[in-house]
């Protein structure tokens, strides 16, 4: 038994409700005098151009330059970063070799003046003096 | 009616030029079934002829949203029950809804329109202690025999809960004529 079964034996499904006379063929009639008028946009067919053919390709291969572009810079900047690393080192290497040829000059000097001390019997002071004269 | 052939409007209705002669076909084909659905809800003549008007005013000043892909009789059931909620919504702010009921089965009495005997005064008393929108989806189901899939385009709810509300709605109406009937 279906559930409205009650319903439909009891009831019906008849329409109790009228309408006046004549009231659906005069309705449209009606209606279609009150309809406001509108204008509608006529859509003309639009015309494709060579540019809309194109576009999608152009904005792919824009797309993949700029891609490769960003890729270049980024290449560039990295290189620019090892050069720099590099020549850092060089400066850093370079500077502890000055250090080093320093160091050697010195040694060299404090050698030479004990080589002179000792081959002429010089003691501290004569060679004090030795050296005041050569300032001079 | 017999010649009216919905393909042929709606490729009439895509062009601007025979748009209105178009829509005229379309008010002629359907507005005796939109009628009768406002007319049930509404229950007064007047205030159904007003809303069927407004249905179709407003259809024509969106006709171009219409999309081919739906049915054209789906769209303006939308328009119409959609037209008959806030009608009605507009009227409860005034009166709740058991006073409301009363007040519309008194008009139905009253309703020259009306020519049911009392086994369907009944029917009509015990649909209007239903809410709006059930009292709707009992309408198109139990006396035009829609399909739920069809109401479920229209109120844009699914199958299940439009099955469900149907269900709720036949059980309340059914006791209310069993409990009145003498």
């Amino acid at each position: 038994m279906a559930k409205e079964d009650y319903l439909l034996s009891k009831c019906g499904r008849e329409n109790p409700f009228k309408v006046p006379e004549g009231y659906f063929d005069q309705f449209t009639d009606d209606l279609m005098a009150k309809l406001p008028e509108r204008t509608f946009d006529e859509e003309a067919p639009r015309k494709v151009t060579l540019w809309d053919k194109v576009k999608p390709v152009v904005y792919l291969a824009a797309m993949f330059a700029g891609i490769a572009a960003m890729f270049a810079v980024a290449e560039d900047f990295m290189q620019s970063g090892d050069e720099a690393d590099a020549k850092t080192e060089l400066v850093a290497t370079g500077g502890s070799a000055a250090t080093t040829d320093e160091m050697a000059a010195d040694d060299a000097a404090i050698d030479y003046c004990n080589y002179v001390m000792n081959e002429n019997e010089m003691d501290d002071y004569s060679m004090y003096l030795y050296m005041e004269e050569i300032v001079e | 009616m017999k010649d009216y052939d919905e393909k042929e409007v709606l490729l009439q209705l895509q062009e601007p030029s025979t748009r209105r002669k178009a829509f005229e076909a379309i008010v002629r084909h359907y507005s005796s079934q939109l009628y009768w659905q406002i007319r049930r809800i509404v229950i007064g003549h007047d205030d159904a002829n007003d809303l069927l008007q407004n249905t179709f005013i407003k259809a024509w000043m969106n006709i171009e949203y219409f999309r081919g892909d739906a049915k054209m009789s789906t769209w303006l059931y939308r328009i119409a029950l959609n037209e008959c909620l806030t009608f009605m919504s507009r009227r409860s702010q005034t009166l709740p809804l058991d006073e409301m009921a009363e007040t519309k089965a008194e008009e139905l009495v009253a309703d020259q329109y009306f020519t049911g005997d009392e086994v369907q005064l009944l029917l009509q008393k015990a649909l209007l202690t239903l809410p709006d929108k059930q009292r709707m989806v009992f309408n198109l189901r139990y006396f035009d025999e829609m399909s739920y899939d069809e109401m479920s385009q229209i109120f844009g709810t699914t199958v299940g809960a439009l099955k469900s509300s149907y269900h709720i709605a036949v059980k309340k109406v059914e006791d209310y004529v069993k409990r009145h009937s003498k």
